[in-house]
């Protein structure tokens, strides 16, 4: 199955009469993977929990290929900023979570990819920030979602940790073509995993820079460095 | 246990690793042995002391017969087979004053926890309630019942009901949020969604409410049977203090730590098995 399309029209969204993100137009094909940066507060959380279903709109229009959001929710799988797995659930049934049918072998399938079958029958307590992350990541993936939306999965990990969780992203994003939608504060991993940066600034699309360079990118590739500092630049001005 | 064990050789290792190195392998587990005899040492003492005391006449029999005197009573009323009804009987009532309220205790918390509206309705009825000193009931429990079984039971399962309502209650109020979010997000929901995240979230404190819940079983049990019983330990060690057969009173008191003691253990094992996941009860690396 491959990649969905997803589409934003005029969506705006408020808590308590503050306007969190004001008319919001995004499209991006399916495939792709988009990368979203902003200054905390800017609404970049809410919008990604939007299409994660967790919030409603207060106005416009959100669509996957042609299904409105609300009706295509099996197709999204969200990874959160923490791992959230149930601690009293073996690593092996946190990724069954939810699935139905014989999910059992394409669960340690998942788990073998990102590097941890051996640990299928442990608690998740017993597992380091990074692996339970790793799990997290197999969780989401295992509904096959067409979508897959990430709010700082990599916040919390330490530098090599993190550089190996982008690079195993990277991989299982080019191997399975689903579309992909990262949230982050990091501009650099902004640049390293996206097609499309986007910045959000106020609960609006304030700019956006497409990145072509093929992957894996390092920081010897020079057009997401160039990218990279052109964003800062411009977060500086404001 | 093993935590305990744990927390002892810890202590008593520490010098060790100090020590030169001659120590071998024998004393490493006299030291494990030491350690778990550990906690019966005062028990023990307590014993030699009783005894002695009993022996050399420094404590009046009419006070406190020895140790020697209680088994004997045990035996006696062992061999007429009325130690064994009692207890029976009085197992019995615990017994069922347990499931009555602990299972309405669970399904209240259970409904009051997941719905607000029920919590709205019924929390603050339940609270006024919980501040009634429930040995006050007693009286009234008579004057309803009677002196038969459902007198018992009543007070048994009222006192047995609010420790395992609050802990249920409160154990499902405070499952993760985070936990549940991500659940839904994960198209859990009704019946998958409790029994995969929140019951098992609540367990740990529905499990403290149910050890709770055991020590009032007890203690509501014991002065039910001393005020108003024909039969059970608290009847029996009654019925002693009349015949001033103190070491039969002595007796029940006895039977009474132990049962307490028993259920506890029951308790602490179902935490064991039930909560392996939990980083608590996993043995240290």
């Amino acid at each position: 199955m491959s990649g969905a399309a997803v589409n934003l029209w005029g969506v705006q969204k408020s808590f308590g009469g503050t306007p969190v993100l004001r008319d919001i137009n995004l499209h991006v094909e399916p495939g792709s993977f988009v990368t979203i940066i902003g200054q905390s507060g800017c609404g970049k959380s809410t919008l990604l929990r939007l299409l994660a279903g967790l919030e409603t709109a207060d106005g416009g229009e959100l669509r996957l290929d042609d299904t409105p959001l609300a009706k295509a929710q099996g197709e999204t799988r969200l990874m959160f900023q923490e791992p959230r797995l149930l601690p009293w659930a073996s690593v092996l049934d946190n990724i069954g979570l939810g699935l139905t049918g014989d999910w059992r072998p394409g669960a340690k399938a998942l788990l073998r990819e990102v590097g941890l079958e051996n640990r299928a029958g442990d608690w998740p307590s017993r597992l380091s920030g990074g692996q339970k992350q790793r799990v997290a990541l197999a969780r989401a993936l295992a509904a096959r979602p067409r979508l897959l939306l990430m709010d700082e999965p990599l916040g919390a990990l330490d530098a090599l940790t993190r550089l190996a969780m982008q690079t195993l992203i990277t991989r299982i994003w080019q191997d399975q073509k689903f579309t992909a939608v990262l949230v982050t504060h990091d501009v650099h991993e902004a640049v390293t995993l996206g097609d499309t940066v986007i910045l959000l600034e106020r609960g609006r699309i304030a700019e956006s820079w497409r990145i072509d360079s093929p992957r894996p990118r390092d920081l010897a590739n020079a057009d997401p460095a160039a990218t990279e500092a052109k964003i800062l630049r411009r977060l500086l001005q404001t | 246990m093993p935590r305990d064990a744990d927390f002892l050789s810890d202590g008593v290792a520490a010098p060790a690793r100090t020590a030169p190195q001659a120590r071998g392998k024998v004393p490493a587990r006299a030291r494990a042995a030491a350690a778990r005899g550990l906690p019966w040492l005062v028990p023990a003492m307590l014993l030699a002391v009783w005894e002695i005391g009993a022996a050399t006449g420094a404590i009046s029999p009419q006070i406190l017969p020895g140790p020697g005197d209680v088994v004997s009573g045990f035996w006696s009323v062992s061999q007429t087979g009325e130690l064994w009804n009692d207890l029976g009987i009085s197992t019995a009532r615990a017994l069922g004053g347990l499931a009555i309220g602990g299972s309405i205790g669970f399904a209240l918390g259970i409904l009051n926890g997941m719905s607000p509206l029920a919590a709205k309705l019924l929390d603050t009825t339940l609270q006024m309630i919980r501040n009634v000193p429930i040995l006050a009931l007693i009286p009234l429990a008579i004057l309803w019942f009677g002196i038969g079984e459902s007198a018992k039971l009543f007070l048994i399962a009222l006192g047995v009901f609010f420790p395992v309502y609050f802990n249920t209650y409160h154990g499902i109020r405070h499952v993760d949020a985070g936990l549940v979010e991500m659940a839904r997000a994960y198209r859990l929901g009704g019946a998958k969604l409790f029994q995969r995240v929140i019951f098992p979230g609540a367990l740990p404190s529905i499990l403290v409410g149910l050890r709770y819940a055991l020590g009032i079983m007890w203690l509501v049990l014991i002065v039910a049977e001393m005020v108003s019983a024909s039969s059970g330990i608290g009847y029996m060690t009654m019925n002693a203090r009349d015949d001033m057969q103190t070491n039969i009173v002595v007796l029940g008191i006895l039977i009474y730590a132990l049962l307490g003691k028993l259920a506890d253990l029951i308790a602490h094992n179902i935490e064991k098995r039930a909560l392996r996941w939990h980083p608590n009860f996993q043995p240290k690396p």
